[in-house]
């Protein structure tokens, strides 16, 4: 109890930011789905037909699991509130298609006749008669959309979007139930808040109704745009994929534009997600920059023509630089010195004993080796089928996840496993990187890639991060990453020592 | 009253729903100023010609006319502002108050609110209900008779030239019902209207209509007063029709219906000294004093109307066919 009030102390201003986040979102889509389904609603009352096959499609919508119905909006609206909010509003038609649809439907033929008979407009008949008596019908179809929303927005996180599913995602993330608890609590209590107020209206005459959304309109709009205004200087966002490294790059980012230019300020998302899930948010324009690998670039990203193997890592870079101006018109800068490629490694020990320095020294000790690598590993073409193709060998290795191949490696329950260049554990388990001189491993050049329009408006941020370029070797990289992932300093921190020791920086204290 | 254009007109109306004939060549005319009923059972036509004169049913061919207009050639919903309308579900709307029920049709007309409010109270006083008490009173917050009537008093609110009554009684109770029908004959007399009136109740016919139209299987059988009918009925339906009210609790009967059916006669010179009855006293007081005298005299408001004697009361029970 204490830890969660500890922790609830601890974070109350992010949950502020959050549950500011949570309600934005699910008003917005709360408004959207009101303002589509209720006029569509009344519409189809006057065409059955219609109506029975909107209704079809509104449960069909629902019944997406809401995880799928995210993914399946990244490629098309990229990530960030614009593709929860569309999946929250379209979770909300039904409840209130459905609802305003039946409260009218229902309304007693009598009065339609007498409606009629007095000599009422459809429009009259529509705003006197018909939504009133169907009011409390529509709020509480809105009510339930409400609740609906307000619980699912809490995967809105999983798209970047924040809101009080952030809590949830890094409470899960860091095993640290207090921060889930925190964010589902809060949620939960926001959802029923909402509730009763909305119940209120179910009660109120249609004036007050009118009224009371009209203030919250005005007043979300107000604070919106006083936060708009009241951020002056520009905010560039910066986002990194998962893990240590890309963690320590994107600080070292923000402190080289910070440094340089004054009139921005950086956000970052760290550990943001995978690789397609960032350029997808690069490229509907949900972050700003982030550092991606010449190597991915040309195997995931782009369109490639010809052939990238026996690329050396200069032409690799040119290549994806000059494939992604021309099919994304994104500027890829200058690459640091460091190659992050996949490596087979052994230990030391093992090298030393069988006299092992290149990956075609593994010929002669075939029938001993017990391999372990991770799936994706195994089954990419510049990875183990490549190895045993290029080099002759038949190396049959067993899946497993990342850390757990370095802790058999580290046990000796297998001989050989795969690896980053750059991963701590290298340093740590003292393994020997197994030369890859028939070049089937791409070599991976590290740079930060932006939109062009960002880079030729923003000479003095390109300047700034092309001050990494050629810098950061794999010692130092790996070492970096050892501080972080081992020794459990901060990525900013160990960004920062960098930097200023290498003259990058000019240390402030 | 036969010279005066008359305010609706049926020329060879027919109606058909479908394959159902519902209505064939209807001719009627509906005299300014007149209290019309039509009557019949259920399915004989009534509501259909009834709703056909607001267009809430448009005929199949024949023409309609409003004051030797053809209905066509009115915009439909300025039409039904002049022509109001009560409903046998009353059909008050639910979320409205008395006054907002009532001052619909004059919002639409846009008549100023101060007008509407007096018109409203002064409404709702003529029909026995206390403006104070009653005006911001939701429908759900009454009884059915005084639902109806502000029913009644929602359709008189703009005075309309007509007004159309679609069976309004025949879901309340007895007493209510005749309450209500005297409310409806106050009323008339009151504000000179026009009403269309139609009901499956030929009681409620005889009592209310200054004609009475009947009608059976999409055809009007007859139009007359309610003592032309009464005594010369076109053909054995109209009697046995009327027969049929005749047969139906003869001791409270008011006497008031023998007036109406022609039972009663004039006499020049009366004395003055015959036992007298109002029009709402009963039969069996009237037989309880033909008893002992020959005749009796019926009065509405202090003037003699008419006389009864033994022989006509016989002749009206013997209407009562096995």
């Amino acid at each position: 109890m204490t830890t969660l009030w500890n922790t609830f102390l601890d974070q109350r201003t992010q949950l502020l930011q959050a549950l500011w986040e949570h309600l934005q979102i699910s008003l917005t889509a709360l408004l959207i789905a009101i303002v589509i389904a209720v006029p569509l609603a009344i519409w189809a009352t006057h065409h059955r037909n219609v109506a029975e096959f909107l209704l079809q499609v509104t449960s069909v919508l629902q019944t997406i699991p809401s995880l799928a119905l995210l993914g399946l909006l990244i490629p098309l609206v990229g990530i960030g509130s614009v593709p929860a909010i569309i999946a929250l509003v379209i979770y909300a038609l039904l409840p209130i298609f459905q609802n305003t649809y039946v409260g009218i439907d229902e309304i007693d033929p009598s009065l339609e006749e007498a409606a009629d008979a007095f000599g009422m407009s459809r429009m009259r008949k529509l705003f006197k008669v018909e939504i009133p008596i169907a009011l409390p019908v529509i709020i509480s179809g809105i009510r339930t959309a409400l609740v609906l929303i307000v619980g699912t927005a809490t995967l809105a996180a999983l798209i970047g979007a924040g809101g009080l599913g952030n809590f949830i995602l890094l409470g899960i993330d860091q095993n640290d139930t207090s921060l889930i608890v925190i964010g589902a609590v809060t949620s939960a209590l926001l959802a029923i808040i909402l509730s009763t107020l909305i119940k209120f209206l179910q009660t109120a005459r249609l004036r007050t109704v009118i009224a009371t959304v009209g203030v919250i309109v005005v007043g979300f709009v107000g604070v919106s745009g006083y936060q708009a205004v009241s951020q002056p200087k520009e905010n560039i966002v910066i986002a990194g994929k998962l893990g240590s490294e890309p963690n320590i790059l994107i600080h070292m980012y923000k402190d080289l534009i910070e440094q340089s230019d004054k009139s921005v300020t950086v956000t970052l998302k760290p550990n943001f997600g995978t690789t397609s899930f960032l350029f997808n948010a690069l490229k509907s324009k949900s972050i700003d920059i982030y550092p991606e690998f010449s190597g991915t670039v040309l195997e995931s990203l782009v369109k490639s023509s010809g052939n990238n193997s026996n690329l050396s890592a200069h032409e690799t870079y040119v290549k994806a630089r000059n494939d992604l101006k021309k099919q994304y018109n994104m500027t890829y800068l200058k690459p640091m010195k460091y190659q992050n490629t996949f490596a087979l490694v052994v230990r030391k020990s093992f090298a030393k004993k069988y006299n092992l320095k290149t990956i075609g020294d593994l010929k002669s000790i075939e029938s001993q080796i017990k391999a372990g690598m991770t799936l994706e590993f195994i089954n990419r073409t510049d990875g183990l089928k490549g190895i045993n193709k290029k080099y002759d060998l038949n190396i049959k290795a067993s899946s497993m996840q990342a850390s757990l191949r370095y802790e058999a490696l580290k046990r000796g329950n297998i001989n050989v496993g795969d690896a980053y260049s750059t991963d701590s554990q290298l340093k740590q388990l003292d393994l020997v990187m197994l030369k890859d001189n028939k070049h089937v491993f791409p070599p991976y050049q590290g740079a930060p890639v932006m939109s062009e329009k960002l880079a030729s408006s923003h000479p003095k941020i390109v300047a700034a991060l092309n001050k990494l370029a050629g810098k950061i070797s794999d010692e130092d990289m790996q070492k970096m990453n050892y501080e972080v992932n081992v020794k459990k300093e901060s990525a900013a921190k160990v960004a920062r020592q960098y930097l200023i020791s290498h003259g990058l920086l000019e240390d402030a204290k | 009253m036969t010279n005066k254009q008359p305010i609706i007109e049926f020329k060879n109306v027919r109606k058909e729903f479908g394959e159902n004939l519902a209505i064939q060549d209807l001719n009627l005319a509906i005299k300014p100023g007149e209290l019309f009923v039509l009557v019949g059972t259920s399915g004989s036509g009534k509501t259909t010609t009834l709703k056909m004169i607001n267009q809430l049913i448009t005929q199949t061919d024949g023409d309609i006319l409003f004051n030797g207009k053809k209905l066509k050639e009115f915009d439909k919903q300025s039409l039904r502002l002049d022509i109001g309308y009560v409903l046998q579900q009353i059909a008050l709307f639910p979320t409205m108050t008395v006054a907002q029920n009532v001052s619909v049709i004059p919002d639409m007309k846009k008549m100023p609110k101060k007008q509407t409010a007096k018109i409203v109270d002064s409404l709702l006083s003529q029909v026995g209900l206390d403006p104070e008490k009653y005006r911001d009173r939701l429908p759900s917050e009454l009884s059915g008779g005084e639902q109806q009537r502000i029913g009644i008093i929602r359709a008189l609110a703009a005075k309309p030239p007509i007004v159309l009554f679609d069976e309004p009684f025949s879901a309340l109770d007895p007493i209510v019902r005749t309450q209500l029908q005297d409310l409806v004959l106050d009323l008339h007399h009151n504000m000179h209207n026009t009403i269309v009136f139609v009901t499956h109740d030929m009681d409620e016919a005889l009592k209310l209509g200054d004609r009475i139209g009947i009608m059976s299987h999409g055809k009007l059988l007859q139009v007359d007063t309610p003592d032309d009918i009464a005594q010369h009925p076109v053909n054995e339906f109209v009697e046995n029709f009327f027969a049929g009210t005749v047969a139906k609790n003869v001791f409270e009967t008011p006497v008031g219906k023998l007036i109406k059916t022609g039972y009663t006669y004039r006499k020049q010179t009366g004395t003055n000294l015959e036992p007298q009855l109002t029009e709402s006293d009963t039969l069996e007081m009237a037989f309880q004093l033909l008893s002992k005298t020959a005749e009796v005299s019926v009065n509405r408001s202090d003037q003699v109307v008419g006389y009864l004697n033994r022989q006509q009361v016989i002749r009206y029970l013997s209407e009562v066919k096995r």
